[in-house]
């Protein structure tokens, strides 16, 4: 059976945080699971990046606005992004955004899948599917989640939990 | 759950420095199934109420289908609030093109929030949709609670549909009750809702 256990939860305090960060992430799972729950001082995006890395990041996304719908890419770039609930949004939202990380410790590139939404009392909000990869093929020990300018808002938090893969099943290779 | 005990730890009278005394160390997983429903009838609504504060997010899973003769739209309510308290969006595709939508704001419940599901045109393939819904910090009180799904269904004569989904709930009490129902009719039976706790 499969299990799914709690790494770490940060929550951001007052004043806020430039960045969120996971260090020394244990090299015993499978796959790595992200859960997002942000608000930031000022409109822009969030962004991810692995190990400190800035280099290597690729990432295609299908979008909607409230009112139409987008698909875009980000090649050869210095993190993956998503857009963020802005400060701009209605007071006291947050957004809600999950990132999978595929074989966290493979010595291969590594894959991920982002779902994440914003929300507003407004028709404007974000939904944001996106599929990423770090092409590095070292194991990933530490997770950032940054921001172009301003800071994470009090009461944000960021859950990782490790997957780990069952033992009752087989593995097609 | 212990899966491994080590008989030397039993038998051998071996002195340890560790209460696992040979034994694996044991993590509980962060993941809990709270509650299950599988409709028996045809209801009209599924709440699951009294969701204790105990963890730190909430994920509902579920397969739906409808006794309308088409399709029918998944809505939600939190804490019994029918007033003006809720927004919602929705990014869909059918498989040819791609919308986003918004419900008018200060609605009366999040609208779409479990995008479409089958009715019983689609009878005759025994289609039912497939949601999941993560609920985040759902008992901070600083934050208004947003919502978030994924659902969709693949009939193979018929229009598809996927969902990825966002509502909120306008206030900050605690979530204690979510209630789904559809615009109109009612889910049918074998439809089946799970409601899981996350440790964080």
């Amino acid at each position: 059976m499969a299990t799914k256990e709690l790494i770490q939860t940060i929550t951001v305090g007052s004043g806020g945080a430039a960045s969120i960060e996971f260090t020394s992430i244990p090299q015993n799972a499978t796959d790595l699971l992200l859960v997002l729950s942000e608000r930031h001082s000022v409109d822009g995006n969030t962004r991810l990046t692995f190990n400190g890395s800035s280099a290597g990041y690729t990432m295609k996304r299908l979008s909607g606005t409230g009112s139409s719908a987008n698909s875009n890419e980000y090649n050869s770039g210095s993190f993956i992004y998503m857009e963020g609930q802005d400060n701009s949004y209605t007071a006291s939202i947050f957004g809600n955004a999950c990132i999978y990380i595929l074989n966290y410790t493979a010595s291969t590139n590594k894959s991920i899948s982002w779902d994440s939404v914003t929300e507003n009392n407004s028709t404007t909000a974000d939904q944001q599917i996106i599929a990423g990869l770090w092409a590095n093929s070292a194991a990933i020990t530490q997770i950032t989640l940054g921001l172009p300018s301003g800071v994470f808002t009090q009461y944000s938090t960021a859950s990782l939990y490790k997957i780990t893969k069952g033992s009752g099943g087989a593995t097609v290779s | 759950m212990i899966t491994k005990m080590s008989v030397s730890s039993m038998n051998s009278k071996t002195w340890y420095r560790s209460m696992l005394a040979g034994n694996e160390a044991y993590s509980p997983g962060a993941y809990d199934l709270i509650s299950t429903t599988i409709l028996g009838s045809t209801t009209a609504s599924v709440t699951f109420s009294s969701i204790a504060s105990t963890y730190k997010h909430l994920q509902i899973r579920a397969t739906m289908k409808s006794n309308s003769s088409d399709y029918s739209r998944v809505y939600a309510q939190v804490n019994d609030v029918t007033s003006g308290s809720y927004t919602a969006h929705n990014l869909r595709g059918n498989g040819s093109s791609a919308t986003s939508n918004s419900t008018t704001t200060s609605a009366t419940q999040m609208i779409d929030i479990g995008g479409f599901i089958p009715g019983t045109f689609y009878e005759g393939e025994g289609q039912f949709s497939g949601m999941v819904m993560d609920i985040l910090d759902y008992s901070n009180t600083s934050k208004n609670t947003t919502f978030r799904s994924l659902s969709g269904y693949i009939p193979s004569s018929y229009v598809p549909y996927m969902f990825l989904s966002s509502g909120v709930y306008l206030d900050t009490p605690a979530i204690s009750s979510i209630t789904l129902f559809l615009n109109a009719n009612s889910f049918v039976s074998g439809s089946r809702f799970s409601l899981y706790g996350i440790k964080g």
